[in-house]
């Protein structure tokens, strides 16, 4: 409790998300039920804005007063630390661009109905995320992943008069609340096995005491939770939901769904991976076996992704696909942690979580957008796009082209690190050859975009037009991708400061 | 074979055949009522093991407010009596069924393999005092105030979900 008083101010973030949650619900309690509640939207943005500026100078104050040590709270349930850090600025700028899809036109946020609540419950996950992210104790972090799961639930099925969308609600739900069981189901285990909730206590015990018998309910627990970390990541082979629920739902839930959750969950991972299991890949018998369901995991949902995604032909399906094959291409420096040492993890990781960040987000924003205007979610809504508008195609190939690692753009450079951390070790060759196979194969659907942007006839020729908003978020993508392929060094000098 | 070894055998048959029978009845008031009774048996299993407060807790929140929940929702709403016809081709039957027995040979043989040989705890330092002391007093109450904003969503979340739209 005393660190609490004595660095709460560090939460501010935290304090400014959950303040504007409350105010927004109050606010629209006391709102006549007639009123439009489309500014909700702005005020949800406005709280982003509020936070991320919160968070940056939380950061300076951190690292000027504080000479960037990690802080604990509350027994060392919540953290402060460099890892959390980043975490939360991804979180955040993730979400200050889907809500700008979300205010750019109307068939991407819930239509007329429930604008209040798709603003606050937004908040409310991105709460979760950061706890997600932030905390070192079993319990904290399964609430924080119930709080971004359930608001994530509700979300995608709040357009209930689209059949479709109650659909996605509902797989998302059933299948999202079976991997939290398998999850809880892991945690049991390990609390058992353990006595303690908190991860580095649990490391302790992991690596002095734990009964030798024990060590096979510790192994269960690890592959109980990885079922269910599969599942919430959506990497293969548990990923048959994903393509339904990205299809059924808006281009800005299917960006949150593909930026946001992953990024949440896969800060959930590293922590419960690098804080509590590491032991377990320090023995000897075993150690094989967990490796290489993590490289399992990895080399499948490179190969299942990308395969797939060749026979699509709608739009989001293509993405939710492509965006498995993304999530096997950033868990490869994690499958190789302890080979690397943990060399150039964060750093490698992080680079290429940004770089996704941005290409994802600006893809969507140009899907959304021209879905919206053909009336369909099908690919061929993109033909001709290069004569309706020029920019448009031209930022959504550059898009592409970073999603599909071609060089001058973000995702080359980070695919390019992805591959150097792979080829540091002898196992990790099998990854890299994969990762490369497959990039390859990736080409096709990515050009299929292309193809149909530059070398088809449009349907109708009139120009596209875009709101506003989504312009903004489309050019802070494009010039980020951008930069980030030409200054890659300013993103790793920054990490490094933050000694990651 | 001691009270102890039998009584648990009788609630571990009531709580997996209640289960079963929730899977297996075409009512849904009949589903609702075995549910009600697998609560029951597990707030039994929680006596045996000297877990006074959850066994309470058991019976009010679960066997109490939630099947009396869905015993009221099922009664005020309309539903099919009808028999409901599910097409799941034979060949899905049959994975999910080899992938739940593998997962139940997993379970049953690192339960078999890694036994239990630690002496059980000292009950005596569970009390209801303790657990409220570690809620409050120790690094639980962030999770504790973090569960009071979840229950809020789902409040939220299933009023949205559950309204009926007015005509406009």
């Amino acid at each position: 409790m005393e660190t609490f008083l004595k660095f709460g101010y560090l939460l501010l973030p935290e304090a400014i998300i959950i303040g504007s949650i409350v105010l927004l619900m109050l606010l629209d309690l006391f709102i006549p039920a007639k009123r439009s509640r489309r500014f909700f939207g702005w005020l949800a943005l406005l709280a982003g804005l509020g936070a991320s500026v919160a968070l940056i100078w939380v950061w300076i104050i951190w690292k000027t007063h504080l000479d960037g040590r990690p802080i604990q709270y509350f027994d060392s349930a919540y953290l402060f630390d460099a890892v959390s850090l980043i975490l939360k600025l991804f979180i955040l700028l993730s979400l200050i661009f889907v809500f700008l899809l979300s205010l750019g036109n109307k068939q991407n946020s819930t239509g007329n109905s429930y604008q209040a609540e798709y603003y606050y419950l937004m908040l409310v996950a991105l709460l979760g995320a950061w706890v997600l992210v932030s905390s070192a104790d079993l319990i904290t972090l399964f609430v924080g992943l119930e709080l971004l799961s359930l608001a994530s639930y509700i979300l995608v099925g709040i357009r209930k008069e689209d059949q479709n969308a109650v659909e996605a609600a509902w797989k998302y739900v059933v299948l999202g609340g079976v991997a939290s069981a398998f999850i809880l189901y892991g945690m049991s285990f390990l609390y058992g096995m353990t006595g303690n909730t908190n991860l580095m206590e649990i490391y302790n015990s992991l690596q002095l005491s734990v009964q030798p018998e024990a060590i096979l309910y510790i192994y269960l627990s690890f592959f109980l939770m990885l079922f269910g970390f599969g599942f919430k990541i959506s990497a293969a082979p548990f990923h048959t939901w994903v393509a339904d629920v990205y299809q059924g739902t808006t281009s800005a839930m299917a960006a949150f769904l593909a930026t946001i959750t992953k990024v949440a969950i896969f800060g959930f991972i590293v922590r419960l991976l690098l804080l509590s299991y590491l032991p377990l890949f320090y023995r000897n018998n075993w150690n094989h076996y967990l490796e290489w369901a993590l490289m399992g995991i990895a080399i499948l949902s490179m190969i299942v992704g990308n395969v797939l995604a060749l026979r699509q032909t709608e739009a989001k399906r293509l993405m939710a696909y492509s965006g498995i094959a993304q999530i096997g291409y950033i868990l490869v420096p994690l499958t190789l942690i302890t080979l690397t040492q943990g060399m150039l993890f964060f750093r490698v990781t992080f680079f290429y979580f940004f770089a996704y960040i941005l290409m994802v987000a600006g893809a969507f924003a140009v899907i959304s957008q021209v879905t919206a205007q053909a009336g369909t979610g099908e690919i061929r809504a993109f033909a001709g796009l290069y004569r309706r508008n020029p920019l448009l195609a031209f930022a959504m190939s550059i898009f592409l082209i970073s999603l599909a690692g071609f060089p001058l753009t973000a995702g080359f450079i980070g695919k390019f690190f992805l591959l150097t951390n792979a080829f540091m070790t002898k196992k990790g060759i099998l990854l890299g050859v994969v990762m490369i196979l497959t990039t390859i194969l990736s080409y096709f659907y990515y050009f299929r975009f292309v193809r149909q942007m530059y070398f088809r006839q449009p349907d109708q020729p009139e120009r596209i037009a875009i709101p506003w908003t989504l312009r903004i978020a489309i050019t802070i993508s494009l010039v980020g991708t951008i930069a980030l392929a030409l200054l890659p060094q300013l993103l790793l000098q920054l990490l490094q400061s933050l000694g990651l | 074979m001691t009270g102890e070894f039998f009584a648990f055998f009788i609630l571990a048959i009531c709580a997996i055949g209640g289960a079963v029978f929730m899977i297996h009845f075409d009512r849904v008031m009949h589903m609702a009522l075995s549910l009600a009774f697998t609560f029951f048996a597990i707030a039994g299993l929680f006596f045996l093991l000297d877990a006074e407060f959850v066994a309470v807790i058991q019976i009010l929140i679960y066997a109490g407010a939630v099947s009396i929940l869905m015993l009221f929702g099922i009664m005020l709403t309309k539903h099919q009596e009808k028999e409901q016809t599910f097409t799941r081709t034979k060949l899905h039957q049959w994975l999910s069924f080899l992938f739940a027995l593998g997962f139940l040979a997993i379970l049953m043989s690192v339960i078999y393999l890694a036994p239990f040989t630690l002496p059980a705890g000292d009950q005596s330092l569970y009390s209801v005092n303790k657990l409220a002391e570690q809620l409050f007093k120790s690094g639980y109450v962030l999770p504790f105030e973090l569960t009071s904003l979840l229950l809020l969503v789902a409040l939220i979340g299933s009023i949205i979900l559950a309204k009926k739209e007015e005509k406009e």
